[in-house]
């Protein structure tokens, strides 16, 4: 038996789902349990208890846009909740879960067009069932001399990570997915059809300006329910020339405060793409025994002896490595300079060159070069850290400064170890340089098919990480389904007007409710009405 | 290169006039399989090109310890049932997929592709 819709029986229900069917054919309406099974979370964080929260009713996948209008005008007629996913592949953030029981999914894999690459204008645009893997074999198999900006696994939608605020890994305008994006084609609560940008002047190009005139509303789409996006314009990389990687290891666990304002200011001024940091001292999860012994004191281990001892190990306590993408003079120059600025400053910092990388390269060089989504090549590579069963990100926004990774590791820390789940970050854990304007302070939490009590563990130190972030003035940039409210409440500032604002406009263009309810944490009023 | 080419179409050809319109289908499963996997199965469960590329083949070898082929399609002993099983439920940290993705049609090319070399 289905998980129905909030407030509808089930006979409203079937007459409901044979609508879905005549408007886009049976075929592509699922309503077993079987069928329905397979769009929860793949990692649950249910697992072993109630497997079946936050569970949808039925899928639909529409071919066109014009089926996901039928699709919104029969949901409005029913009252039938909708939650659109466009690959559904946002493992550690919900996947194709929605964040109300009972909801409709529309699953818009089947929209899986390309429209359209400029070689010449450096753009894309894509239906929401287009991956990445999708994208870099059609710009491949015609030879055009564009660049992807992916995240880690290429199965993943360019809609839908950037409507989840999804983020890359080369220059940081193209990183940002959102940011990137060029302007979009919606189908709204009411069933209309709405572009942004150029696209909204008949004839005009979509891909050429995203902030046409007027208000931009293209943030109401992200993480949010205004509408099912059906197209979306990104800007492209066009391929450089060459690529070059430099690794900066400096001593002292406190460089990486001058560290961090160097490469900030490498990334604000254009000349660097993704920094990544990590940590040779405690590289691998801080696996040396001498570095465990001392962590595990009361107390923890103070800085001058993480340093005595990373010194008579011979190793640093910080590496950041500088990507730099453009002419073979410029990667080398903008390298040089890098060097000299971190040198004046940093006693004792080293520099580690790496090689000339040039374009374009063979599908074998791909294959094997280091970081592939550097170049944007996707791949599945980052499974090899997934815990066994999975795992939810716990993904903190916190300022781009060394004192905030600081911080980050002492306000986590103690929560893994409260909640005996392991020590937690230790003190050469990093942030993760995504985003090109904040530093993300991400922490996987493991999840069990089978471990139910781990798994009750688990939420509740996601739930105690937010709220202790927020004690920071730290929010989340993106969470799994089952903590969007308590995120969301979090960015409180004047009695919670964010979110009170969204509810406004949410009551105003989806008056029925019927568009991804909960999803950002916004709801719309009938189901306010029933919380309350 | 060209000789080699047109002498494996011939026999291919060859094989082809005693061959039963049965093995044709069972052919053209196989092939629709085959297809299925590479979409599907292949980026996780291909041939890696560094040790921490194609995750699904890397954890199959520290699973079996090489008692069996790290590469599924090397695989004699998978089962159909086996296979539809580990699809629509997911194992460990390979998630579950769709009927979207992988339709019933599918299924049945995918279990054909990777049990065509099980003993008899």
């Amino acid at each position: 038996m289905a998980t129905l819709p909030p407030g509808i029986n089930d006979q409203t229900f079937q007459a409901a789902l044979n609508e879905f069917r005549n408007a886009i054919g049976a075929d592509w309406v699922f309503s077993s349990d079987e069928d329905v099974a397979l769009y929860r979370d793949a990692y649950n964080p249910f697992w072993g208890e109630d497997e079946r929260t936050l569970e949808a009713s039925a899928a639909v996948a529409p071919d066109t846009t014009e089926e996901v209008q039928a699709i919104v005008r029969i949901a409005n007629q029913y009252q039938i909740p909708l939650y659109p996913i466009s690959t559904g592949k946002n493992l550690g953030y919900g996947g194709s879960s929605p964040n109300l029981s009972g909801s409709v999914v529309v699953d818009l894999k089947r929209m899986n067009r390309v429209i359209e690459v400029s070689e010449d204008k450096n753009y894309a645009i894509v239906e929401p069932g287009v991956s990445y893997f999708d994208l870099y074999n059609y710009i491949q198999e015609r030879g055009l001399r564009v660049w992807i900006d992916c995240p880690d696994p290429g199965w993943g939608s360019p809609v839908g990570n950037a409507l989840d605020h999804g983020v890359g890994y080369t220059y940081n305008r193209y990183r940002d997915h959102f940011g990137s994006h060029a302007g979009l084609e919606a189908v709204l609560p009411n069933g209309e059809v709405m572009r942004t940008g150029m696209g909204a002047i008949p004839g005009g190009e979509m891909g050429n300006y995203r902030y046409g005139f007027g208000p931009e509303i293209d943030g109401l789409f992200v993480q949010g329910n205004f509408g099912i996006v059906t197209k979306m314009a990104f800007h492209l990389m066009p391929e450089p020339e060459a690529y070059y990687s430099g690794r900066v290891i400096v001593p002292r666990r406190q460089d990486l405060i001058p560290l961090v304002k160097h490469v900030n200011n490498l990334e604000d001024l254009g000349l660097i793409g993704q920094p990544e940091y990590g940590s040779p001292a405690g590289g691998f999860g801080g696996n040396n025994p001498e570095l465990q012994e001392l962590l595990a004191r009361p107390g923890g281990a103070t800085d001058a002896e993480l340093d005595a001892l990373a010194a008579r190990r011979g190793v640093g306590s910080w590496s950041v490595n500088l990507q730099f993408y453009g002419p073979e003079e410029s990667v080398l120059a903008n390298w040089a300079f890098a060097r000299r600025k971190i040198a004046e400053d940093i006693e004792g910092a080293q520099f580690e060159p790496g090689q000339v990388y040039r374009f374009p390269m063979s599908d074998e060089d791909k294959r094997t070069f280091p970081h592939r989504v550097a170049i944007g090549v996707p791949n599945m590579e980052i499974f090899r850290i997934v815990p066994q069963d999975g795992l939810l990100y716990f993904s903190a926004l916190v300022p781009r400064s060394a004192e905030a990774i600081f911080r980050g590791q002492q306000v986590f820390g103690e929560i893994y170890r409260e909640m005996g789940l392991g020590p937690g970050p230790n003190p050469y854990q990093g942030a993760a340089t995504w985003h090109p304007r904040t530093f993300i302070l991400i922490n996987g939490f493991p999840l069990s098919r089978t471990d139910g009590d781990l798994n009750a563990r688990v939420r509740q130190a996601f739930r105690m990480c937010i709220d202790a972030a927020a004690e920071e003035g730290w929010g989340e940039y993106r969470a799994p389904p089952a903590f969007a409210d308590q995120i969301m409440n979090a960015y409180s500032f004047n009695g919670n007007v964010l979110r009170r604002f969204c509810e406004d406009l949410k009551d105003s263009v989806d008056p029925n409710g019927i568009m991804a309810p909960g999803r950002g944490g916004i709801w719309p009023r009938r189901l306010r009405e029933e919380q309350a | 290169m060209r000789v080699k080419s047109l002498s494996i179409i011939l026999l291919a050809s060859c094989a082809g006039i005693f061959s039963t319109a049965g093995n044709a289908q069972d052919q053209a499963l196989v092939e629709h399989g085959s297809q299925v996997y590479d979409k599907w199965c292949r980026i996780c469960h291909g041939e890696p090109a560094s040790p921490i590329d194609m995750v699904g083949t890397q954890k199959l070898q520290e699973r079996y310890q090489g008692a069996v082929p790290a590469k599924l399609e090397d695989r004699t002993n998978l089962t159909p049932e086996f296979i539809e099983t580990i699809v629509r439920n997911g194992l460990g940290l390979m998630p579950f997929f769709r009927k979207i993705e992988v339709s019933d049609e599918d299924m049945e090319a995918l279990q054909a592709y990777l049990t065509r070399n099980n003993p008899n």
